[in-house]
């Protein structure tokens, strides 16, 4: 019972000191924990402190602590997590990586950790092993993010630039479990536009959702694609089109300064 | 027959509501009801426009405790009743102050009352102090949208948290609209943005497929939505990326190049400008929302920018083109140095009308003290004024005038502004 009281009072401890930490900045919450440190030595507060030390850039300090944290607590994996992370924002992948290596070999579907070590990977420059971890995360994750094919994408495209449809397939598996989402596509218009893939890039850019395709910027994109695609004619239509869009704009005076810009440079035309 | 009668008796009894109702993804034409069980049972929502004649009934079949209705097919600006149960019996509701307006048809002008809270997790008499204030200043005026600014319940949003801070501390209004939430670094120590996992996400239902409104997102950590002639755009300042080529922000300049509504009000927890309890000078995620969020929604003439994560209040004057460190601040960055208070000499802040103009200027206000004070220097150059002050803020949208206020938990105004819209107006 009495273990049972002091738990629960060292719970309530934590707690009250996380809501007196969230009001300093960050030297003084690192003044501040250290404090209760010197008083209660545990693997939250190590945590916590490890945290802090990281948002302020301090490494090793940080480093320290989470090797304190394993000392006092089982938790090991959130522990690799959280230091891995660190070294990564350190610009450190090598000292990130047997830490998240550690981590994935305990929990191998961990989604955070997969997307961390791809990330690590990309870094150290082996790319091939960080798209293995991208296609783990796409056959485990649940849901997964705009951002995950997005860097998965473009880890394919530095793999591999010229291999226009293996970063096509990406973005398209994108689209298909979350929508012709505006963030995927204007990837894939821009990387296509880059590699010469005219054609391609109009393929995707027909896939823009309605409201967006109607704006001057994205039907000046469209035409400078046909352009390319030797399509002069339908060019200079959305050329044309552009241009009325933006006379209304000038005309109700709501044209902003880099369509007025745009205006200039078609009038100029 | 008999035993069966008593079980079912007993049944009826036993169920209980334990949390909500409360309203989700509230748009013209539907809302989403959410309520939470004691035990299992199906989920039933009966509503009418009229208190006495809920003749409407969807029914979602099978045994849950939490259960998640969502009405469609409703007429947009139209006061509804409903109440909650299962299919033999009704728990809660049918009452008058079970009700909800649904949105008007985006894109038409509405008075729109909206209220902002920051970092109001706590659960505690300031919580309440500042809802009580709130409560009594807007009297029977309704509230149209309600804003949270993250920090939503402290200390590590877990589920429990949640249910103090939130449903056991706003359990009228929760009913009554939908909330529109972002995440802060505390609701991120139980929340993973990566997976859409942990009690924030499973709390919320938030429109990542546009159907509020705005361009779909593809996640529920950052979305947009339209409520008469304002559109809003929530971000995620804590665990999405923040770089400029990153998703939020590549959908953001895009969900912002298709908006036609006049008004833009964005909001997430790390305040681009602040010397509260945290200072925008030092800290990564402030910096980075400044240096690459801010030129987006200025270039597509975003008005008003609301954050939290301070604890206290913090407004500047309407400025443009402020992306560096405090000291950076230049007089050619200040639109307008007065107070924007419409009954002085300095009048009113003033935009051309229309939509999508860039660079005209911004107000930012940082109302993080919804729960808590924890002063700081306060004295951020970009700020017209800064207050250790527990509070929230309370604006009005009608036609071509926002008029907002901060008003603290002793029920004072202790800020005011207005911007105003009209045509051909030069906002220096």
């Amino acid at each position: 019972m009495r273990q049972l009281i002091m738990s629960k009072l060292a719970i309530l401890f934590i707690t009250y000191s996380c809501v007196i930490r969230a009001h300093g900045i960050v030297h003084e919450q690192i003044t501040q924990i250290s404090r209760e440190i010197v008083s209660q030595d545990t693997a939250q507060n190590r945590i916590e402190r490890a945290q802090l030390y990281r948002m302020d850039g301090q490494w090793m300090p940080a480093s320290q602590d989470f090797l304190r944290a394993r000392e006092l607590n089982s938790e090991n994996n959130r522990i690799d997590f959280l230091e891995a992370a660190m070294w990564h924002d350190a610009g450190k992948p090598g000292l990130a990586l047997p830490l998240v290596n550690r981590l994935l070999k305990n929990q191998g579907n961990h989604i955070n950790g997969l997307w961390l070590r791809a990330r690590i990977l990309s870094a150290l420059g082996d790319t091939a092993q960080a798209l293995d971890d991208y296609r783990q995360i796409a056959s485990s994750a649940e849901r997964m993010l705009p951002e995950m094919y997005l860097e998965w994408a473009h880890t394919q495209a530095a793999l591999a630039p010229t291999n226009l449809s293996a970063v096509n397939q990406i973005i398209q598996q994108g689209v298909t479990q979350l929508g012709p989402l505006a963030s995927l596509l204007q990837y894939a218009i821009h990387f296509n536009r880059d590699h010469h893939a005219y054609q391609s890039a109009l393929d995707w850019l027909n896939m823009l959702p309605e409201q967006l395709q109607i704006q001057p910027h994205w039907v000046l994109q469209r035409a400078d694609l046909l352009g390319l695609t030797e399509q002069h004619m339908e060019a200079r239509v959305k050329r044309q089109q552009a241009l009325e869009l933006l006379l209304a704009r000038q005309k109700s005076g709501t044209l902003s300064p880099a369509q007025h810009q745009l205006l200039s440079s078609l009038m100029q035309e | 027959m008999l035993l069966s009668f008593l079980f079912s008796a007993q049944y009826v009894q036993a169920l209980t509501v334990i949390r909500g109702p409360y309203l989700q993804t509230q748009t013209s034409h539907g809302v989403m009801v959410r309520w939470r069980t004691d035990q299992m049972s199906d989920s039933v929502v009966r509503f009418g426009t009229h208190v006495n004649q809920l003749n409407t009934t969807v029914t979602v079949s099978g045994n849950r405790s939490e259960h998640t209705v969502q009405l469609t097919g409703l007429r947009p600006n139209t006061r509804y009743f409903y109440s909650i149960g299962r299919t033999a019996a009704t728990l809660k509701g049918g009452r008058e102050d079970y009700r909800f307006v649904t949105s008007p048809v985006p894109g038409t002008e509405k008075a729109t009352r909206i209220w902002v809270i920051g970092d109001s997790g706590t659960g505690n008499r300031n919580a309440r102090s500042v809802r009580d204030a709130y409560q009594s200043f807007t009297g029977s005026r309704e509230t149209d949208v309600w804003l949270m600014l993250g920090d939503n319940a402290y200390t590590h949003g877990t589920d429990q948290q949640y249910q103090k801070a939130v449903f056991e501390t706003y359990p009228k209004l929760l009913r009554q609209m939908a909330i529109w939430p972002v995440l802060g670094n505390h609701d991120g120590r139980s929340a993973d943005s990566a997976t859409q996992s942990g009690p924030y996400y499973d709390i919320f239902n938030l429109p990542r497929r546009g159907q509020a409104g705005g361009l779909p997102s593809g996640t529920e950590a950052y979305y947009s939505f339209d409520y008469a002639n304002i559109h809003f755009i929530a971000l995620d300042s804590f665990e999405t990326n923040r770089s400029v080529n990153g998703a939020m922000l590549s959908w953001l300049d895009n969900d912002l190049i298709a908006n036609d509504k006049q008004w833009v009000i964005a909001f997430w927890h790390h305040p681009p400008y602040t010397k509260g309890s945290h200072d925008s000078d030092t800290e990564i995620e402030l910096i980075e929302m400044r240096q690459n969020a801010l030129p987006i929604l200025e270039r597509h003439g975003v008005d008003l920018v609301l954050t939290g994560h301070s604890h206290s209040y913090e407004r500047s004057m309407l400025i443009n083109g402020h992306y560096g460190p405090s000291k950076s601040l230049n007089n050619t960055m200040i639109l307008n140095k007065g107070s924007g208070r419409i009954d002085t000499a300095d009048g009113a802040y003033q935009k051309t009308k229309g939509v999508n103009l860039a660079n005209q200027g911004a107000v930012y206000a940082v109302a993080g003290s919804s729960g808590k004070i924890s002063g700081g220097s306060l004295d951020h150059p970009a700020m017209f004024i800064s207050l250790n002050q527990l509070g929230s803020m309370v604006i009005d949208i009608n036609g071509n005038r926002l008029d907002a206020k901060f008003l603290n938990s002793a029920g004072i105004i202790s800020d005011y502004f207005t911007l105003k819209k009209s045509s051909g107006v030069n906002s220096k």
